[in-house]
């Protein structure tokens, strides 16, 4: 009786072991790409690229603080400085993976500290090609995660919505680093199985001895406009703490940390 | 056929797009990978290799205090009414503004100084006027800020100051608000006036207070006559350029305080206020000069994530100092304010929201008691619903949007739809309109019917 009960588990186990392969690999990936330390800083330069090849700048500093484990609850500050009509803005976000983030603008010139209503993660960054969920980290927990292949260098993962209709793609795949657990890139594809949109990490750089994207590109494939992304000067555990992370630092940003 | 080779080409684009994801092949790999297999990055090759982590190749840290950093707009605003009005002048705007800014920090401190100078073609003087932002300069900002110690704030000087949580409706909010620049068609930048103040805020776990003082009391920059015409209630006309209204200003400060703090993700907040009505109020019984009756406010207000978006209750009473049992007629009565207001991502960036907001006279027998039997009592209650809708468009580079107010007791309202763009990071340009509506003359947005008006404007960004 002992036995068979012990064959089951094992079974079961053995079983669902390819399942669980995915997820964790998928957990991996969020954890390098957005869990790496206690908190960490970098300066953001994004150009955005439209069809006719025409740029715009972004320049904003980001501060991002884990809340608790990784994969939980985090706090991020980010704050423009460039272009000029949205200088000096600041934006607060305290993430919560499995429920709506809660968010804060606030507007120097009204003094003016606005909640945003936004619930839909998967709009557009400050007009770039990157979402919301691209710049904060999308939970592994809400897709469901298929190990594809194993090259040599890379797990390929089809991740698959569990909430469908919250979403614009039906799947994505990623082709993730096995020895970083960094993902190289994803191309997400819609109900025709055909992808409209591609994430690439073009340079990741060790830093405080982790693997850091340090310059990224996501394309539309259908409209043919593209948004890269360069981290400089990024530091992990940089000790920020938890009250820069609320409305006193938004009216006044914590200089001490924004400028470095 | 012309039309055939371009459908071509697009197709022959997009497949060559798909394909074009082919990598190359990765160093050092004989084999060759899965057409998709995206190559190493840059950093990730040498990761196996690499003996010690690298530490960050980028710039060393630099030095904690920031440069002075200069930043410069120059805007050119133009606006006309959309018709005849024997009060004013056609024209609503024509001006150039020129906004430097001067900003820095160190570890100890931080200050901003913002200057507006302004060309303006329809002032009839270029002498300055702090307290309406008129002439040919405007300070809309010079404070210095410190933290004296881990949980004092202070904020010192030239400063806007904005809480509570209702949109273009204000409860608790009582710093003054330029509602010429509003009516007119400003950038929405330009709803708040500057106050001379201290700001000290309080931090705790608990709790966090602020308290603003402005030693010199700062009004609301009303509508007075010069650019936007009124109904003149004492004389039952409208009035214009030729009754400007010039109030007589108190000698006396103001001071406005907050507590507040979040349980969870909700924002709750009480407010005190002891000062002045923000526009003229009352009038001389002598001279009939406009004036500023003395009022002190209490309120409380409350914002949290609701059904998808976010809600907010705001409520609410002014105390009429000179006037408490609200049987003079020549100073506004207390009153009881009510604000609630729900808005929420409707589409992908598509925006909208509702407000529900009523004032409500507080003794309302005795003022009807105090009128002359000849005058038309005001209503007791006014209520006003607003709506605004947003929708960013063209990568949120175009942004067409609509703010409406209408009040059921009034029959009246306002609509201030508005298109800007931004061409660029330096230019952005933008076309709006003000149009007002009502039944009767004598009603909030009614009497600014003949004031309808469209303007455009032409921004540029230096850095």
């Amino acid at each position: 009786m002992k036995i068979s009960l012990l064959v089951s588990i094992a079974l079961g186990s053995a079983f669902s072991a390819s399942a669980q392969d995915a997820q964790t690999i998928a957990d991996n990936a969020a954890k390098a790409a957005y869990y790496q330390g206690n908190d960490g800083r970098a300066i953001v330069s994004m150009k955005i690229t439209d069809k006719q090849g025409r740029e715009r700048q972004r320049e904003f500093v980001i501060l991002r603080r884990d809340a608790g484990q990784d994969l939980e609850d985090q706090q991020f500050y980010v704050y423009f400085r460039q272009p000029a009509d949205v200088a000096d803005t600041a934006f607060l976000v305290r993430k919560r993976p499995l429920a709506n983030d809660d968010r804060w603008l606030y507007l120097p010139a009204l003094d003016l500290v606005r909640r945003i209503a936004a619930s839909d993660e998967r709009t557009s960054f400050v007009g770039s090609h990157f979402f919301y969920e691209d710049v904060s980290g999308r939970s592994p927990q809400e897709d469901r995660h298929e190990l594809l292949e194993e090259t040599e260098h890379y797990y390929v993962l089809k991740s698959v919505p569990k909430q469908a209709d919250a979403v614009e793609f039906s799947y994505f795949k990623s082709w993730i680093h096995k020895d970083s657990s960094i993902a190289v890139k994803s191309e997400y594809y819609d109900d025709n199985d055909s992808a409209y949109r591609t994430y690439e990490a073009l340079k990741v750089e060790t830093i405080n001895g982790h693997p850091t994207v340090t310059h990224s590109k996501m394309t539309d494939l259908i409209r043919s406009g593209s948004t890269t992304l360069s981290y400089a000067r990024v530091e992990y555990d940089a000790g920020l703490a938890e009250n820069i992370f609320s409305e006193r630092y938004l009216r006044n940003p914590p200089t001490e940390f924004l400028e470095f | 056929m012309r039309f055939r080779l371009t459908f071509l080409l697009i197709a022959l684009s997009q497949c060559a797009g798909l394909l074009g994801q082919a990598p190359s092949l990765p160093p050092g790999l004989d084999d060759a990978p899965p057409k998709e297999e995206p190559s190493l990055p840059p950093g990730l090759a040498e990761l196996d290799t690499q003996v010690e982590p690298q530490v960050d190749t980028n710039e060393p840290a630099q030095r904690r205090t920031s440069k002075l950093r200069i930043r410069t707009t120059l805007e050119a605003r133009s606006g006309t009414l959309l018709q005849s009005n024997p009060y004013s002048d056609d024209e609503a705007l024509s001006e150039l503004r020129l906004q430097t800014q001067f900003s820095g920090s160190s570890k100890a401190a931080s200050y901003r100084v913002t200057l507006d100078w302004i060309a303006d073609f329809l002032a009839d003087t270029s002498a300055i006027d702090l307290r309406n932002g008129q002439g040919w300069i405007d300070p809309r900002e010079a404070w210095l800020s410190a933290q004296p110690l881990d949980f004092i704030d202070l904020k010192i000087g030239r400063q806007i100051a904005t809480w509570g949580t209702g949109d273009l409706l204000f409860i608790s909010d009582l710093f003054p608000k330029d509602w010429q620049a509003l009516l007119l068609g400003r950038e929405e930048d330009y709803l708040k006036a500057p106050s001379d103040a201290i700001k000290t805020s309080l931090f705790s776990k608990a709790v966090n207070l602020d308290l603003v003082y402005t030693p010199e009391f700062d009004p609301d920059r009303f509508v007075t006559g010069e650019r936007i015409s009124y109904f003149d209630t004492q004389s039952d006309t409208f009035a214009g350029r030729n009754r400007i209204v010039r109030p007589d200003h108190p000698s006396g400060g103001e001071l406005s305080a907050r507590a507040h703090r979040l349980f969870g993700a909700a924002e709750a907040a009480v407010y005190l206020h002891k000062g002045y009505w923000k526009q003229p109020a009352g009038s001389d019984p002598v001279s009939s000069q406009a004036n500023f009756p003395r009022m002190e406010a209490v309120s409380a207000s409350w914002r949290q994530p609701f059904a998808g978006g976010i809600a907010n209750i705001e409520a609410g009473h002014y105390r009429s100092l000179d006037d408490t049992d609200g049987s003079n007629p020549r100073i506004r009565n207390s009153e009881s304010r009510f604000l609630l207001g729900f808005e929420r991502e409707l589409a992908t960036d598509l925006t909208g929201s509702m407000q529900f907001y009523f004032e409500r006279i507080a003794d309302y027998s005795n003022l009807r008691a105090a009128l002359p039997a000849s005058a038309t009592p005001p209503k007791r209650t006014r209520q006003v619903l607003t709506t605004r809708i947003t929708k960013r468009m063209l990568m949120q580079n175009l942004q067409l949007s609509i703010f409406a107010f209408y009040s059921p007791t009034d029959r009246d309202g306002y609509l201030r739809p508005h298109v800007s763009y931004s061409i660029n990071d330096q230019w952005k340009a933008s076309a709006g309109v003000n149009l007002f509506f009502g039944d009767r003359p004598d009603t909030f947005f009614g009497q600014f019917e003949d004031s309808s008006n469209a303007y455009l404007s032409l921004i540029r960004s230096f850095d």
